[in-house]
């Protein structure tokens, strides 16, 4: 143990914060990108930007979709490796379960399929054995979208905040939860720190030394948001325990599991399996009309977000409607199931109870299902503000030691500092190249996505790598040139993602502001903007301060080690 | 009036409460009343607090009022870090402009 308990606390700041500082930006980053991931969709896939559409008509249009769909052959060949025996034809599999999701802010849905297959698995605890097809419709023909393009703010920017998009097991899910874990620990370690709470909270002095300053801005901005950063770190953690680390249940408790689930079945009534006897489905869009009725009776009106059928085709077949979140931070799906065959109401989900509706009210104000344009903007500043804590928090402590450092030849701040060029610069890079190559690719290359992807982790790769290789000053106790240099290429990548949407697809920002509005379309271009602008101004401040650190030799004694 | 009243009209009112709530509770502080009207320090910190907290108050208000409960204490415990935010970037680089928003009978000597 450390000589008391406050340089403890700082010790434990310091070091965890500093490992897991780096995942923690991604998190924060790539969260608040998410809180517009929707809108990020429509701008890197042209053909959907359209206004958002209620759930459209399943028997007149979905139906027909339905009928056409097929299994993917994706999950065809994953599925062979697991059976025994060949597969047989993809038409000839019968389509068991179908689904349809779409929000307040999707023009376009997702739908899928789940397609019977005879075969036995190899593994014995593998289950319920199907193949899956899935798509997305565009409400308007009724036909799916073409395959290929990758929705880059669902798809990427979203999982990349819970999972890093790193498939490899859970190592993602459980490195971001430990760094959410580590985000609790440094806010509660930052306050026990921290000597001036309330006398620093709307402190800041650029003026002063950059040792000070940075300081500043890492308490300011850590304290003003303190709630906020609290919050999400918490509700982040528990979804991740309750989706990821809780549900061991169903992996290797089975039996448990299986027994639950057929108690579960008897109690509401829907049916666990097949009967076995053909039965056409009635008609779902009545359904619809029922559930949207029984909610407005509830005094909860609103539009259906996720339409499922179970057992389709089957005497037992069930409909489940469930809400989209709308009026409320809770995301009450509060669904209404249908008997498929005759159209009456088999359950009405009962309203929560009192712990249930705790616990929905913390995971639905990170999931953000609620529509509230001035709140997700709020998030988005808040998640902005945690990243700029954190990145702060990387700059001093290589401040704070890059003297002694360049003194006994240790190389610690130089690595710490490459990192967080490439953490800080150059994640915002990757993020602003990706869509710079969905506006350059051609549209009709197959894998645009995978082509995207590569752009992504290449762009990051590249600026570690530079960052790395002009990391030399930092040794002399100077400002790594990288940052410089890493703002200029942002800046240049931040103007030309606006200028090429505006070029490949029309909608330029007087398109998308004044002739015909499209915010998803106009906000991003406008950030974009906002971040080449912010990104000059930065390079600009550096290449300043870099000089007058030239002017005034640095030395030992003139160091202001400050308040850790 | 209360129901014709849009929500945005509601959030805006929220904003500026929160604003003149932090700034006040920053002029409370020694160091950034110096900032703003230079001299000693502030004379009446008590008033200023008591106005302060009362500000930020009135800005939860005003949320409830434009969203149901759950919505809007989330909307004002997000409004708090970007009132801050903005006060405090005032302070650093205009710190006059603070001025205008402190009614005399705040600032005035005793």
């Amino acid at each position: 143990m450390l000589a008391n308990f406050r340089l403890t606390m700082t010790w434990i700041h310091t070091w965890f914060g500093l490992v897991l500082g780096y995942v923690l930006m991604a998190c924060f980053f790539f969260g608040s990108l998410a809180v517009f991931d929707r809108e990020i969709d429509r701008w890197a896939i042209p053909d959907t930007r359209f206004a958002p559409q209620p759930m459209p008509s399943y028997d007149n249009m979905m139906r027909f979709m339905f009928e056409d769909m097929l299994p993917h052959p994706s999950d065809m060949a994953a599925t062979a490796n697991r059976v025994k025996g060949a597969l047989p034809a993809p038409e000839a599999m019968p389509m068991q379960t179908l689904y349809a999701f779409t929000t307040h802010r999707d023009p376009v849905l997702r739908v899928g399929a789940e397609f019977g297959i005879p075969n036995e698995p190899l593994n014995g605890s593998d289950e319920h054995e199907h193949v899956h097809g899935w798509g997305t419709l565009d409400p308007r023909s009724g036909k799916l979208l073409a395959e290929g393009s990758l929705r880059i703010g669902s798809e990427w920017f979203y999982p990349l905040h819970y999972n890093l998009n790193l498939h490899w097991g859970l190592v993602g899910y459980f490195l971001v939860g430990l760094a959410g874990f580590i985000m609790m620990v440094a806010l509660v370690t930052g306050v026990i720190m921290h000597r001036k709470i309330f006398r620093e909270f709307f402190t800041f002095r650029p003026a002063k030394k950059t040792q000070r300053s940075t300081l500043d801005l890492h308490n300011m901005t850590g304290v003003i948001a303190l709630p906020f950063h609290f919050f999400f770190a918490f509700t982040g953690v528990l979804i991740f325990a309750a989706s990821i680390f809780y549900p061991v249940s169903g992996f290797y408790l089975t039996k448990l599991h299986d027994h639950h689930e057929a108690i579960e079945s008897q109690r509401t009534g829907l049916p666990l399996k097949p009967a076995g006897i053909a039965a056409p489905l009635a008609s779902v869009d009545a359904m619809m009309e029922e559930a949207k009725r029984i909610w407005a009776a509830r005094d909860m009106a609103g539009e259906v977000g996720y339409l499922r059928v179970e057992h389709l085709g089957d005497r037992n077949s069930y409909v489940s409607i469930y809400r989209a979140g709308s009026d409320r931070v809770i995301y009450e799906g509060t669904g209404i199931h249908f008997n498929g065959s005759t159209g009456a109401v088999i359950l009405e989900d009962p309203p929560a109870s009192t712990v249930g509706n705790i616990s929905s009210y913390l995971m639905s104000l990170h999931l953000q299902h609620f529509e509230h344009w001035p709140l997700r903007w709020l998030y988005v500043l808040g998640g902005l503000l945690g990243c700029v804590c954190i990145a702060t928090g990387f700059i001093f402590f290589v401040e704070k030691r890059k003297r002694r450092h360049a003194e006994y030849n240790n190389y610690g701040c130089r690595v710490v500092d490459a990192l967080a060029v490439t953490a800080v610069t150059g994640m915002v890079i990757a993020a602003v190249a990706m869509l710079v190559a969905n506006r350059l690719l051609p549209v009709d290359i197959a894998d645009k996505g995978q082509w995207e992807v590569r752009v992504f982790w290449g762009a990051w790769g590249l600026a570690l790598v530079h960052a790395a290789l002009r990391s030399g000053p930092v040794a002399n106790a100077r400002i790594n040139p990288a940052w410089k240099e890493q703002c200029l290429v942002l800046a240049a990548l931040a103007v030309a993602a606006p200028v090429l949407n505006g070029w490949t697809t029309g909608d330029h920002l007087i398109q998308t502001l004044f002739v015909e509005p499209f915010w998803p379309v106009a906000g991003l271009d406008l950030c974009l903007l906002g971040c080449a602008a912010v990104s000059l101004w930065a390079a600009r401040k550096l290449s300043l301060a870099d000089q007058s650190e030239l002017r005034v030799k640095p030395t030992l004694e003139g160091v202001d080690y400050g308040r850790g | 009036m209360v129901l014709i009243m849009d929500k945005m009209i509601w959030l805006a009112l929220a904003l500026c409460a929160a604003v003149f709530g932090m700034v006040w509770l920053s002029l409370s502080l020694n160091n950034h009343w110096k900032q703003v009207f230079a001299g000693q320090g502030t004379p009446h910190q008590r008033r200023l607090r008591t106005f302060g907290w009362g500000a930020l108050l009135c800005s939860a208000l005003f949320c409830v009022l434009a969203d149901n409960l759950s919505m809007a204490a989330l909307v004002w415990i997000m409004l708090l870090p970007l009132s801050a935010v903005l006060v405090s970037s005032t302070l650093t680089w205009r710190p006059h402009w603070l001025k205008i928003l402190c009614p005399p009978f705040m600032h005035a000597r005793p």
